[in-house]
């Protein structure tokens, strides 16, 4: 099981590192356990096939936005940015999964759900959370839910 | 310059695509949400060319694809999509796709792939 943990927590540290056009410092990851209470924006992406979970990337939207000026040079607001807070998500989730059948493991995932606000993720038994900082950008927050 | 019909569930990648192509003097004449929106599109509009994401909600890129190729065998369809993974790049090639792009990418692949498959 840990050899399987290791390959996730590289593949999302991977997949967003290659992903996101500045430089990201991970710190240290750390079990959840049970429940995320959140206040911010966060996307979500169920991971199927040889490993079952979900991929949440949280943040705030300001951080979200400077994420897109910085890939796409546009200032997005609203309704487009909820947009491009499930894209992101799923070029991560993508870059993810296919870092992750380098190591073997086939996975696919599902279209991203976009979450606001202050809200608690519940319903699991365990999860990895990895916070990265984005520098003067700030912070996200990679969340690995592992289903059994 | 190609009528392209824009297939993805974001309207952000709808919209940033739809740039580029401009950029690059074509046309986008549709967009679809979906891939069960696509194969409607596709008929309607018959396009040049078609960008197709793969994961989507109601139907996914690789069956979008499958259901474009049963209606014009000659259909030039591109994925764009970040499941970059070997085997899914082999199915959508299987499907009937002629190139594969890979998120996030920029204007000058987008292009550069759209006018290696008009030839």
């Amino acid at each position: 099981m840990n050899e399987v943990i290791t390959a996730i927590l590289n593949s999302a540290i991977e997949g967003s590192a290659s992903v996101f056009p500045f430089p990201l410092t991970t710190q240290k990851p750390s079990l959840v356990k049970t429940s995320f209470p959140m206040n911010a924006t966060a996307v979500l992406i169920g991971v199927t096939g040889d490993l079952r979970g979900r991929f949440l990337l949280v943040a705030e939207d300001s951080v979200f936005a400077s994420v897109a000026e910085s890939m796409y040079g546009m200032t997005l607001s609203g309704e487009m940015l909820n947009s491009f807070v499930g894209e992101i998500g799923n070029i991560v989730a993508g870059t993810m999964a296919t870092k992750l059948s380098l190591r073997k493991f086939r996975v696919d995932i599902t279209p991203p759900t976009v979450l606001s606000g202050s809200t608690t993720i519940s319903g699991f038994k365990s999860a990895i959370q990895v916070p990265v900082d984005a520098g003067e950008r700030g912070q996200l927050t990679l969340l690995l839910i592992f289903e059994e | 310059m190609a009528k392209v019909l824009v297939v993805d569930d974001a309207a952000f990648m709808r919209m940033t695509l739809k740039a580029m192509l401009t950029n690059g003097g074509h046309e986008v004449v549709g967009e679809a949400e979906n891939g069960l929106v696509a194969v409607k599109k596709y008929q309607e509009l018959l396009p040049d060319i078609v960008t197709m994401d793969i994961t989507m909600p109601e139907l996914d890129g690789i069956g979008a694809v499958r259901g474009i190729k049963s209606i014009d065998p000659g259909a030039r369809i591109v994925m764009c999509s970040a499941m970059g993974q070997q085997d899914m790049v082999i199915s959508a090639i299987q499907a009937g796709a002629r190139d594969f792009v890979v998120k996030p990418f920029n204007e000058e692949r987008v292009l550069a792939s759209i006018a290696k498959v008009l030839g």
